[in-house]
Order: structure tokens, then C-alpha cells, then sequence
């Protein structure tokens, strides 16, 4: 998937934001009147930038010498051997040991910086991002976030590196002419390969090249399962942060999938969710034994979970008896007197309870829709052995009772 | 007592029990000589002496009674008389009359009697102190009062006491277990209908695009859409099967954080019969009438089928030493004291160094006044178990009965020296009966329980081999799923996977916006961040099923129903609380 727009609706700064928000790996390219700047991103942090009008060893050089990492002798002494000895020529200074890769890592940082810098004060262009698994860039090359690019972009001119490095030509000056007396630039050409491109393959072929130098060097594919940078915590625990708003006005370009295979497989979702739900509904216990093979399960769950539930009843039950000495005729009385709830009168597979009534006993069994029972799942009680129900139960005889006491 | 026709064994053959206890009931006691004027223990197993048989009729007439009761008063004095007679034998409460006032209380409220509702709710939390049902009762009687915040007060304290009864809280607790892997496994199912959702159509371009090279056109769509929906034709399983299915399809456009959400619930699809089926074992268990009873016993509850669940007990474990200590310790607190020391012997001669056994046989002698016979036997206590301090206190008091003062007061200083303030206390409690009883027998309920376990898993037998390796297919299906999704996704890869898109996340129209704010989950996906994902969808699903857990679980058997009103509350507010956030969230960041 790429996404598009240009520079007059939303501002760089956003994009970045937004890329940096959702820890993107990609390329975004900017494209202006004149020049063509190149930013790749790495789970949302920066870890290059180029730009079509000056190599990145052009750019390096000159914040070699202008920070003092490499005199001028020395650079023309390096520039006339490097041909020789072939190569990157930042791989040869460091090699010959004109400066160590720490020094040179740090200037091609600042040159990174300085680059992306003046890019943000471009508000004419078209940008474009591609998505991609991975992106080539200077190994052990400290990342730049977003965050700190922003924070500091204040601050550019006050470095000397800033000056001393070489600004792409902006599409248009800080304080530009009217919208449109400027042409429009020059479409970017839309990516070589086909929409349905390998995610693992490098994203570099699917963007506009890249300076030979920097692109010779393929760098592993790093998706961190950890985010590099902490993305910014909604207010709403566990609601997932929208789009920022400058981002929802943007064209989105959905490159790969039809609206008619979106829309066959949300139906398909759809289903099954749909089922999902009527079956916690109906049968709970399909949800946690969903499997053909589970049956034994699903039943002896539903028995041990009516086993409470008679439990419930009998206890309800004789209450009533203990208060009006006999069974109640249905169970709902039982409901009216709150000795029962209203879903204790199904069991938990839905089933009804048929609740039949004999003199001293009762019986209660699960009927389908069909009002066929249950097989072995119904239960029976009655008041043999309860002291205080059973009139039996006592068998005091005569001789046991207080002796009559004759008082004259 | 519950005669239920299902697979729980127990209760199934309560007749069977009853007709064992009956024939065991006699050799149980022994060759010891049989107490005169004892029941016959064929209605439940248990004897009864005259005495006791008398106690409880008088409960019932003073059940009577109370029913009848026109003032507080009057009622007042009958549940101090009913306490009073239940005290006599050895407990505390009468749980089903408490209910029966409940009952009593609610109706009077509803007649608008509320001076007798409200004595009414007195007497039953004076005869059944702590229980949630009382509360619960108080709840509606204030409701129908027009007191609704006294009515939320009840019904608060009611759940609070929930927590402090043993059966109820394991309950709850097991509830609350199957409850939450309903709720995550249809987590899991909605999650995964949202990863079809939102990267189903790259899937189905991918595979079309596949099939493309054999099938041009629309014969290619149709046989990359038979490709993905096959599973729905297998009845009635097919939706949980295209889930499934679609989930390792989609494990090569899944995130990290995706692909271990979705290897979690796999595994918890896997494993969850393995735990529900531990758990029904035990559930099994702590609903029977003996464990049931033991529970009671332990709190002194005296329930109407108390007699009948322990007659149970003795017939489903004929054999136990500590199911005899137990009935000898119920006998004891009944005040039949051969019975009881009978069953004593009984022990003792299994275990001739049971302290317990011992001095409670020693009681028995002490209190007929035979004390050289009760020096004996707590003797053999103090040699069996040195430190008991109630074996030396007991000595003492015995030599102190035999004039034997010098011997009393060694033995009262080696009490004293073992724990000198519990000596003090019995010394100055008024109703010291001069030698302290010790429950042996309900000291060794997890014992008994461990029997039990063995005794129904010992019936058991016959299908549970073939229900082991059904459990075991689930867990070796989920580790499976876990091998065909990598595999398959490995040998993918080199097609390559088209990126999904990002319709909702990125969709700035009002239908858009809705879509973000009432399909939770969705926007999180198709930025693929698995962990938001799951969240956004666990917390409404918990919530809507939250009113259902009754149904889920197991109803919890108290004898006052609170109804579901709290729940339904819970999940309500809740709800629109989380939508509430959603709406917010999305209005502060819209353009």
C-alpha cells in the first residue's frame, strides 16, 4: 500500500508524525520543483535520507570538513586514492583510517538531520510513502525520531553543521509566490514492480533510486517485536488511537485490494461472528467446547452445572414446604417468592424444566423444544430424611414423652 | 436430599447409599454395647437418641410458633428459644428456618407490614448470622419500602458476604473461571472474524491471484472464494472451523504482536477442556451431600438433611477412619456420648496413638464420673502427643476429680507451661465443662475429602480413558494449528502477501467515524497491533457477557435469589462508558 498527497493540504511535519505514530518501515519521498529528498523510516524512526541533487557522500564530505572530522588536504588526498581502491568512499576513510566510523556515523547523522531540516521548510510538492518490510541504510546508524527532529528543527541554524551542509533546492522559497503561478511538478514515477510486491523483499526497487552508494549495502530485515520508539498513550485505555486529522484528509491509495474482495471477506467474517454470538447465547458451553470430539464434555459441564442449579431448586423447594407444608405447583412460584431467579427455571443449555409435583416429592427434567426429556438429567426429591419436613422422621415413642405430672 | 439423574454418581445412587447406610449403620457401632433408647437409623443412617429426637421436634414446634408470632416480642423469645434448643445440640444455626423467615419478611412487606418484615429479617440473620441472603431479603424489603439507597447498602453487603462463605465463594470463583474463558475464547473468535475482516480481501486477492495462473477470471474468484469458505459446509461446526481456518491463513499477514495473540488463544482453545475438567471433578465433589454436610457440620449449621447427607458420608465411606472421628465428634456435640465413644474406640484401635480420639474418650469417661478410666486415656494422649495442651489440662482435671492434687497441679503446670493463656481461658470460661472435647474428626475433612475423590474417581473408570485422550486431541489440535500456520506461511512466503488496507483507521466521513467508535478492534488491526486489538475487543465482550454468567457458570445455590439486576447494571454502565470514551476520543481528534 502507498499513500500520496501533497504538501498544500497537510504539512510534512504531520506525516512524519503520523509514521512515527504507527512505527511505519518505509520510504517517503518528497518531491519538489527541483529536487527529489528520499527519507527512510525504520519502525517509525529515521534512519536516512537523500536527496536527488546531492549524493550522500557529497553531503558527508562536506560536513566531514566543516566539523573538522577531515581537513581539506586530507579530503582531496582520500578523493584521488579512492578511485583506486574502488568501494564506498566513506567505507575507504574509514578503512584508511582518515576518520573513525563512530566520527563518520555522527556527521552522517547531522547530515541526516540538516537534510530533513531544510526539507520541512518545503510547503510546495507531492509526497508519497511506501510501505515496506525493510529499508537499506548505514548500519549501527543511531535512528532519529520524529519527536526529536521536530523539538530541534527549531534550533538548525544555530548548529554550523546545518550551515555547512548543502540544503536541497526547495521547491519553492520560505516566503513563496502565489500558488499558482508555480507549475506543478513532475509526477513521481509510480513504482517498478507490481502492487501485489513480496513484503519481504527490500523496499528500495519500489521507490526512486536511491544513490547508488547508499542502496549497495542490504541491510537484514528488522521488524523489532519491541517498538523502537513508545508510541504516544491514548486517553482511552484499550481504544485504539485514531488516524491523526491531518492524515484522514489524505488520498489514500489502496493499491492492492479491490473493494469487492474486501467486501467478499468482511461477509465472510461477518458469519461466523455472528453464529459466535447466538451460540453463547443459546448453548454457553459450545463456546468453550467447540469441537465435535467435546460432546462428552459439553454434556458433563451442562450436568455438573444443573447439579447447582437443582441444588437451588431443592433448596427453594423446601422453603416453600417448610412455610405452606406442601410443594409449590410450579416453579414459577417459587420465581415470585425471589426464592429462584427467572433464567432457574431453563437449565444452562436452554432447556426447559418440566417440574412435576407428588405428594411429598418432586420431580424437575429438562425438555427440548420438542418437550421430549432429557435423558439422565433429571432429578427428584422429596422429604425423607428432613427433620423438619418429613413427619416420619421423629418416632418418638409413647414412653418418651414428659410423664404427666399430677398435681392434686 | 437430591436424587439427580445425571452422570454425578453421588447423588445418583443416594437410594443405594441410604440402603447401605442402613445395613451399615449397626456394624458400625461396633461390638460396643448399643446405647438404649436409640432410633434405628433407617430413615437416615444416622441414630438418634430420645433426647435429640425431642430437640428437634421442639424446633419444629417452635417453628410453629414463630410462624404464628403476632408482635416482635413474642417472636423475639422464640428465636432466643430455638437458638437455645439448638445450642443443646452441639450447633449454632438453623439455616432453612432463617430462609423461611426471608420468605416471611418479603411477604409481610408486600401486604405493607413492614414493623413484621422488618422482625422478621432480625430473626433470620439471628438464626443464620452472615449469610448473603439475609441481605439480599433486607435489599428487597427496603426497595419495596421506597428506601433504595438502604436497598443498594444491602445488596452490596450482600455480594461482600458472598465472599466469606466457603461453598458460594468456590462457586463464584469457579463461575468467574468458566466466565472468563468464555469470555476470552469468544474474544478470540471476534478477533479473529476481525483479522478476516480487515486482511481477508488481501487474502482472497493473493490466493485469487494464485489460482489466476490455471483459473483466468471469474472461475479463478470462485474457486479462491470455495478455497476460503469450504469449512462452512461442515454442519454444524463449519463457522468455528472457518475461524480456525482463516486464522492460519492469515498468519503471514498478521503482526508479531497478532501472531501471539493468536498462538495464546489457540493454546487456550487447546487447554481449557483440561481445566474444565479438573475443575468439574472437584465441583463434583464439594456438591455432594457428605461434603456438603461436612461443610455444615464444620459451621454448626444444622440443616434440615444434615442427619441424611452424613448417613451418606458413612455409607460411601464405610471403611474411614476419619469418616468414624467425624460421626463420633457429630455424636459427641448431640450430647450421645455412647454413641460418640464408640465410634471413638473404633478409631483407637485403628489408631492407637490418636490424641483426639483419645481424649475425647477420656471425656466420656470423665463426665460418667468413671475417672481412673478417664486418667488412662488421657494418659495415653499425653504419651501419644507430649505438647497437646488439652491432654495435660484434661489430666489435671481428672487427678484433681481423684483427690490426686499433687498429680493435678504437675499436670496443670505442664499445661501451663505448653500455653498458659489457652489454660487461663478454659479455667475461666463459664461454660467450662471442666475437660476440653477436641473435633478430631473435622480437623480431618480434607481427608476425607482426598477419600471421597478416590471413591468417585474409582467409579468413574469405565469411559474416562477414552474422555483423557478426547481432552488431549484439543491440546494436541491447538499446538498443531500453531506448526501448520508457520509451515504454511514459510512456504508462502515467496508469493509474497499484498498489504491489507486501511479503510476504517484512515476513513474521515462521519460512517467512518462510527465504524471506529462501535466496531472496536478494527482500526487497531488493520494498523496490526494484536495486543490493542484483543483489548478493544476483551472489555465489551466481557461486558455483554457479563449478565450471562449465571448461565455460563453455575448458579450458585442460595436460598434467596438477588436476581441479576447488579449485573446487568455493571454491564450497562459499563458499556456506555466504554462507547462513551470511544466517542470522546474520536471528537477530540477529529479534523
Amino acid at each position: 500500500m502507498a499513500v500520496e498527497g501533497t504538501l498544500d493540504l497537510f504539512q510534512l511535519p504531520e506525516i512524519l508524525q503520523l509514521i512515527s505514530q504507527q512505527q511505519k518501515t518505509g520510504i517517503l519521498t518528497v518531491q519538489g520543483q527541483n529536487d527529489i529528498v528520499a527519507i527512510s523510516f525504520l519502525a517509525g524512526r529515521i534512519v536516512a535520507a537523500d536527496a536527488l541533487n546531492q549524493t550522500m557522500e557529497e553531503g558527508l564530505t562536506r560536513v566531514l570538513v566543516a566539523e573538522g572530522m577531515l581537513t581539506q588536504q586530507e579530503l582531496a588526498r582520500a578523493m584521488a586514492e579512492h578511485p583506486s581502491a574502488g568501494g564506498r568512499l566513506i567505507d575507504f576513510l574509514v578503512e584508511r583510517r582518515y576518520v573513525t566510523r563512530q566520527r563518520l556515523l555522527a556527521a552522517l547523522r547531522l547530515q541526516t538531520y540538516s537534510l530533513i531540516e531544510q526539507l520541512l521548510r518545503w510547503d510546495q510538492g507531492d509526497f508519497k510513502f511506501y510501505s515496506g518490510e525493510e529499508v537499506s541504510y548505514e548500519e549501527a546508524f543511531v535512528p532519529i525520531t520524529v519527536e526529536e527532529l521536530l523539538l530541534n528543527a527549531g534550533n538548525a541554524s544555530a548548529r554550523p553543521a546545518a550551515e555547512a551542509a548543502p540544503a536541497p533546492h526547495p521547491a519553492r522559497p520560505v516566503a513563496p509566490p502565489p500558488l499558482r503561478a508555480v507549475p506543478r511538478p513532475e509526477p513521481i514515477p509510480k513504482p517498478a514492480v507490481p502492487p501485489a510486491a513480496p513484503r519481504t523483499a527490500p523496499a528500495s526497487p519500489a521507490v526512486p533510486p536511491l544513490p547508488a552508494a547508499r542502496v549497495a549495502e542490504p541491510v537484514p530485515i528488522r521488524r523489532p517485536a519491541v517498538p523502537l520508539s513508545p508510541v504516544p498513550p491514548p486517553s482511552v485505555p484499550a481504544a485504539e488511537p485514531a488516524a491523526p486529522a491531518a492524515f484522514r484528509k489524505m488520498k489514500v491509495e489502496q493499491l492492492a485490494v479491490p473493494l469487492s474482495f474486501r467486501a467478499v471477506a468482511r461477509i465472510a467474517a461477518l458469519v461466523p461472528a455472528i453464529l459466535l454470538v447466538v451460540a453463547l447465547l443459546t448453548e454457553p458451553g459450545l463456546v468453550l467446547f467447540p469441537f465435535p470430539w467435546e460432546e462428552g464434555q459439553r454434556q458433563g459441564l451442562a450436568q455438573e452445572q444443573r447439579s447447582a442449579q437443582y441444588l437451588k431448586i431443592d433448596r427453594a423447594a423446601k422453603t416453600f414446604f417448610l412455610l405452606e407444608a406442601r410443594f409449590p405447583e410450579r416453579l414459577a412460584q417459587l420465581q415470585q417468592l425471589n426464592l429462584l431467579a427467572g433464567n432457574d427455571l431453563r437449565d444452562s443449555q436452554g432447556h426447559e424444566l418440566r417440574y412435576s409435583l407428588r405428594e411429598e416429592s418432586y420431580k424437575v427434567q429438562p425438555v427440548d423444544a420438542k418437550g421430549t426429556p432429557i435423558p439422565g438429567a433429571e432429578t427428584t426429591d422429596a422429604v425423607t430424611g428432613n427433620f423438619l419436613l418429613d413427619s416420619d422422621f421423629i418416632s418418638l415413642s409413647p414412653d418418651a414423652q414428659a410423664p404427666l405430672v399430677l398435681l392434686d | 436430599m437430591c436424587k439427580n439423574g445425571g452422570n454425578r454418581l453421588p447423588v445418583r445412587l443416594v437410594a443405594a447409599w441410604l440402603a447401605l447406610a442402613c445395613c451399615s449403620a449397626l456394624p458400625a457401632l461396633g461390638q460396643g454395647e448399643r446405647p438404649a433408647a436409640v432410633s434405628s437409623p433407617r430413615q437416615t443412617g444416622i441414630e438418634l437418641s430420645t433426647p435429640v429426637q425431642q430437640a428437634l421436634q421442639q424446633i419444629q414446634e417452635q417453628w410453629l410458633q414463630w410462624i404464628g408470632a403476632s408482635n416482635r416480642e413474642s417472636a423475639g423469645k422464640i428465636v432466643e428459644n430455638l437458638l437455645a434448643t439448638v445450642r443443646q445440640l452441639g450447633m449454632r444455626s438453623l439455616p432453612d428456618l432463617s430462609l423461611g423467615a426471608l420468605v416471611q419478611a418479603e411477604k409481610a412487606a408486600h401486604q405493607r407490614d413492614f414493623p413484621r418484615a422488618h422482625w422478621a429479617l432480625e430473626a433470620a440473620e439471628r438464626l443464620d448470622p452472615g449469610r448473603p441472603e439475609a441481605a439480599f431479603a433486607a435489599s428487597r424489603v427496603a426497595g419495596i419500602e421506597g428506601s433504595y439507597l438502604a436497598a443498594g447498602f444491602h445488596m452490596l453487603a450482600g455480594y461482600q458476604r458472598l465472599l466469606w462463605l466457603p461453598l458460594e465463594r468456590y462457586l463464584w470463583g469457579q463461575s468467574l473461571l468458566l466466565w472468563a474463558l468464555s469470555v476470552l475464547l469468544l474474544t478470540g473468535g471476534l478477533f479473529t472474524a476481525v483479522q478476516m475482516a480487515t486482511k481477508g480481501g488481501a487474502l482472497y486477492r493473493d490466493i485469487t491471484n494464485m489460482i489466476a495462473r490455471r483459473l483466468p477470471g471469474s472461475a479463478g474468484l470462485v474457486a479462491a472464494a470455495a478455497l476460503l469458505l469450504w469449512p462452512l459446509a461442515l454442519v454444524p461446526y463449519g463457522p468455528l472451523w472457518l475461524l480456525l481456518y482463516w486464522s492460519v491463513l492469515l498468519w503471514g499477514y498478521a503482526s508479531t504482536s497478532e501472531r501471539v495473540v493468536l498462538v495464546s488463544l489457540w493454546l487456550v482453545l487447546g487447554f481449557a477442556p483440561l481445566l474444565v475438567a479438573a475443575q468439574r471433578r472437584q465441583l463434583s465433589l464439594e456438591l455432594s451431600p457428605p461434603v456438603l454436610a461436612m461443610e455444615n457440620l464444620s459451621e454448626r449449621r444444622l440443616y434440615g438433611s444434615l442427619f441424611t447427607d452424613l448417613g451418606v458420608l458413612r455409607s460411601l465411606l464405610p471403611e474411614s477412619t476419619a469418616v468414624r472421628q467425624l460421626l463420633g465428634d457429630f455424636h459427641r456435640s448431640l450430647n450421645q456420648w455412647d454413641l460418640a465413644r464408640s465410634l471413638y474406640r473404633q478409631v483407637i484401635e485403628k489408631e492407637p496413638a490418636n490424641t483426639a480420639a483419645l481424649l475425647d474418650v477420656g471425656d466420656y469417661f470423665f463426665f460418667k464420673g468413671d475417672y481412673g478410666n478417664a486418667i488412662q486415656y488421657f494418659q495415653k494422649a499425653t504419651a501419644a502427643d507430649p505438647a497437646n495442651v488439652a491432654a495435660q489440662f484434661n489430666l489435671s482435671q481428672s487427678y484433681s476429680e481423684s483427690y490426686l492434687f499433687d498429680e493435678s497441679k504437675r499436670a496443670l503446670g505442664q499445661a501451663r507451661a505448653l500455653d498458659a493463656s489457652r489454660v487461663d481461658a478454659w479455667l475461666k470460661h463459664p461454660d467450662q465443662q471442666r475437660v476440653v472435647a477436641s473435633d478430631g474428626g473435622l480437623a480431618r475433612a480434607s481427608e476425607i475429602r482426598a477419600q471421597l475423590t478416590q471413591s468417585f474417581r474409582g467409579r468413574e473408570t469405565g469411559g474416562s480413558r477414552v474422555e483423557v485422550l478426547r481432552r488431549g486431541v484439543s491440546a494436541v489440535s491447538a499446538l498443531g494449528l500453531v506448526l501448520v500456520a508457520v509451515g504454511l506461511h514459510l512456504g508462502r512466503r515467496r508469493f509474497g502477501y499484498t498489504e491489507p488496507p486501511l479503510d476504517v483507521r484512515l476513513g474521515a466521513s462521519p460512517f467512518d467515524r462510527w465504524r471506529r467508535i462501535l466496531l472496536p478492534g478494527v482500526a487497531a488491526s488493520e494498523a496490526g497491533e494484536g495486543g490493542r486489538t484483543l483489548l478493544a475487543l476483551l472489555l465489551p465482550t466481557g461486558l455483554l457477557m457479563l449478565p450471562l454468567s449465571g448461565d455460563i457458570g453455575y448458579r450458585i445455590p442460595w436460598g434467596y435469589d438477588p436476581g441479576n439486576a447488579i449485573l446487568w447494571t455493571f454491564a450497562v454502565l459499563g458499556l456506555l462508558l466504554y462507547f462513551g470514551a470511544r466517542l470522546r476520543w474520536e471528537l477530540t481528534h477529529q479534523v
